[in-house]
């Protein structure tokens, strides 16, 4: 058993808070570009929301977009270069939220990019914020007693959402908070990656990650949190899988 | 393409083969009157040349669609109307930011808000002056004819990727709408076009590039960055004002318009010049960076300067900071779709000599 | 005995390996990294059988197993009962024990 740092990820310590889900995802993406030896013709996306300075952390070319327009940048780059490797990696305000309509278009045209979609129902970077996946009753700073139905509206679920597409060809939706989870989502993330490869169209993985500061949570907390709340408003599994 | 002789083609056209013809081979755009020729044009030539052709969701999507286009090395351009301009703000700061060239049309139409379909110039300040956040400029050509239009269109993409700067081609919807015989003259580079070495297309041989537009470490980065824009912006302006004068010699009035109201001030010239009145045009190609000399020389030679604009005066402001308002500058204008004729123009000739007493 | 180390620089503090560990194998030692974090520790490394459940929730990538005949590298720290056995190397910054004392 060998356990070392993917090379596509650079030697760089995160600037993301204890328990933060962002750093388990990172490797992921990581050691799938790795596998699949396709760093060198992959291109990402960074979105607006903690995972900005994402070109900090990754050993491949990297485009930082405007809040919510990665899936727009995407498609540019995707259909310019077919060939090369595209992948947007977006927060819940980013994609759900100021990106849905690009979000929603880029996997009707069936864009074969495929998309790293974080789910902590907060709003991190701003300080914790209500995001549309937060859940009803959750506290945020804009919801100061808890997220209300009949001002808010219910949490958006996206993979839920998106499986009425018929451009779609790929939704799951996963998460990081046991170890278990992390490697079904290992194979979740490596899935969407070869479905860009056989050129299968728009691929999402949904990811149930940690925000433990944002939730005023201990670590440990935090993934009791997604395990015993998230995971009921978010249920895991295929919600896509076109042959 | 080789030359095909004149052709007759309206001005939404002319624009789209000509970047065609100048290798643009992405566009991405949505429907909005008075350009609507652009993409329907786009969606027929691009797959026949191996391009792509995008009808976005929206005018965002669509200019950050040209960012990731430009970003990954290709020649790109989107096109719209006011409106559809004022949402793409957002994305063509980021691209002026991040230093990717690419050309964006505004074929104007009335507003504010939803406004009209008729052709206006009211957009002057927000193509100008900055009409997204940040310190930024984009490159405006402004012209006046369809051949003309064929040909800044051209060399748009040139200087794009020679100053790595966006380029914006400033009509409105008289321009887009007519149709007037052009010769599809084949592309030739205007300027040495540069090597793209700021491409995003995959490591391989090189280290992994980034482009990006936040720039938060060192606590400086950010002003350096700006420095770096700003040096950019000067070499520009020294380089690229682009203007026409006609008749400014012995000029006693000088008009002072650009893109097709200078093209009516033309006519209106003519009338003067036939009538003893001893009347010139200066006509602005370039926008930004203003030609401020040719207002400099006629603020010496002249009396008085007449500006004609489709708007309630945005231009007449660049007009005045260029002569340094050392000559009085009479004003005929206005907006939500009207536009001057000939005789509309000469009529305020008379007015002003009947009434300022010009010649001495 | 598994080859495993954590790099205490990177540790965060998180505690997510220390529920992870089905054999309750890891702990929070009492030193704090340079950037004033407490740091996991393995507690007993011939109790490790290097299932690398701990690597996987890691967000830090701060845990490391190599195969068995690989030697560690130089910066990374290996952390055993008896406290620090290999100082680290190059610029990094000493470990402060809590309370001045070890």
């Amino acid at each position: 058993m060998e356990f070392k740092r993917p090379t596509a990820l650079l030697d760089a310590c995160t600037h993301y808070c204890g328990g933060c889900g962002h750093g388990i995802v990172h490797r992921l993406v990581a050691e799938v570009i790795d596998e699949l030896g396709i760093r060198q013709r992959t291109i990402g996306t960074a979105p607006v929301g903690c995972a900005v300075l994402l070109y900090d952390y990754f050993n491949c070319d990297i485009i930082e977009c405007a809040h919510g327009r990665p899936p727009a940048v995407a498609t540019g780059m995707k259909r310019v270069l077919p060939d090369r490797i595209i992948f947007t990696y977006q927060g819940d305000g980013d994609l759900a939220a100021i990106g849905t309509s690009e979000t929603i278009h880029a996997a009707n045209r069936g864009e074969n990019i495929t998309t790293i979609f974080i789910n902590n129902a907060i709003y991190g970077m701003t300080g914790g914020q209500m995001a549309p996946t937060t859940m009803i009753g959750q506290r945020t700073t804009t919801t100061q007693d808890g997220r209300d139905i009949t001002s808010e509206g219910p949490p958006i679920k996206v993979c839920e959402l998106l499986s009425s597409l018929d451009g779609v060809a790929y939704l799951q939706r996963v998460a990081v908070s046991t170890a278990k989870d992390v490697i079904k989502a290992k194979k979740a993330i490596k899935k969407a990656f070869v479905n860009q490869i056989e050129g299968r169209g728009y691929s999402l993985v949904e990811v149930l990650s940690m925000c433990p500061t944002d939730w005023k949570l201990t670590p440990k907390q935090a993934v009791d949190f997604v395990n015993n709340e998230m995971k009921k408003v978010f249920p895991l599994g295929v919600y896509k899988d076109k042959k | 393409m080789s030359s095909q002789g004149k052709i007759l083609l309206k001005g939404n056209e002319v624009m789209s083969e000509a970047a065609i013809q100048a290798g643009c081979r992405f566009f991405a755009g949505y429907p909005i009157t008075p350009q609507n020729e652009v993409p329907e044009y786009m969606s027929k030539r691009m797959p026949q040349v191996g391009g792509t052709f995008i009808q976005a969701e929206s005018e965002i999507a669509a200019i950050n669609m040209i960012f990731g286009a430009s970003a990954a090395g290709a020649r790109c351009m989107t096109s719209s109307s006011s409106p559809g301009i004022s949402l793409k703000q957002e994305g063509i700061s980021y691209i002026a930011a991040a230093q990717l060239p690419c050309v964006i049309a505004n074929m104007q139409r009335g507003g504010p808000g939803l406004g009209n379909i008729r052709a206006s110039q009211a957009d002057y300040f927000q193509a100008v002056k900055g009409g997204g956040h940040g310190d930024y400029r984009l490159i405006v050509f402004a012209p006046s004819t369809l051949p003309e239009l064929y040909k800044l269109t051209m060399n748009a993409f040139d200087y794009a990727d020679y100053y790595r700067n966006p380029v914006m081609i400033l009509g409105d919807g008289i321009l887009g709408q007519m149709a007037e015989p052009v010769e599809i003259l084949p592309y030739e580079p205007i300027v040495e076009l540069p090597e793209k070495d700021f491409v995003l297309d995959g490591c391989k041989g090189r280290k992994p590039r980034v482009l990006k537009t936040l720039f938060l470490r060192p606590s400086m980065a950010l002003v350096r960055h700006n420095d770096l824009l700003q040096a950019s912006y000067k070499k520009i302006t020294a380089e690229l004002k682009l203007h026409e004068e006609t008749e400014t010699d012995d000029a006693e009035l000088v008009i002072a318009a650009y893109g097709i109201t200078a093209r009516i001030a033309k006519g209106a010239v003519k009338i003067a010049r036939q009538n003893g009145m001893k009347v010139g045009l200066i006509r602005p190609i370039t926008l930004w960076p203003f030609p401020d000399e040719p207002f400099k020389r006629a603020a010496r030679t002249a009396d008085r300067f007449l500006v004609v604009e489709m708007s309630g005066g945005q231009f007449i402001e660049d007009v005045k900071l260029a002569s340094e308002c050392k000559k009085p500058v009479e004003f005929l204008g206005s907006g939500g779709g009207w536009y001057p004729t000939p005789d509309n123009i000469f009529e305020k000739i008379q007015t002003i000599y009947e009434t300022e007493a010009l010649v001495d | 005995m598994a080859n495993i180390e954590i790099d205490k620089e990177r540790c965060k503090g998180c505690c997510l390996c220390v529920s992870e560990c089905p054999r309750g194998n890891i702990r929070m030692s009492e030193l704090l990294n340079s950037s004033g974090h407490t740091c996991a520790e393995i507690i007993e490394l011939s109790e490790c059988n290097a299932c690398a459940l701990c690597c996987q929730i890691c967000p830090d990538l701060a845990i490391r197993i190599h195969a068995s005949d690989e030697t560690p590298p130089g910066p990374l720290i290996r952390i055993q009962e008896t406290g620090v056995s290999k100082q680290p190397s190059g610029d990094r910054k000493q470990e402060t024990p809590i309370g001045g004392q070890e």
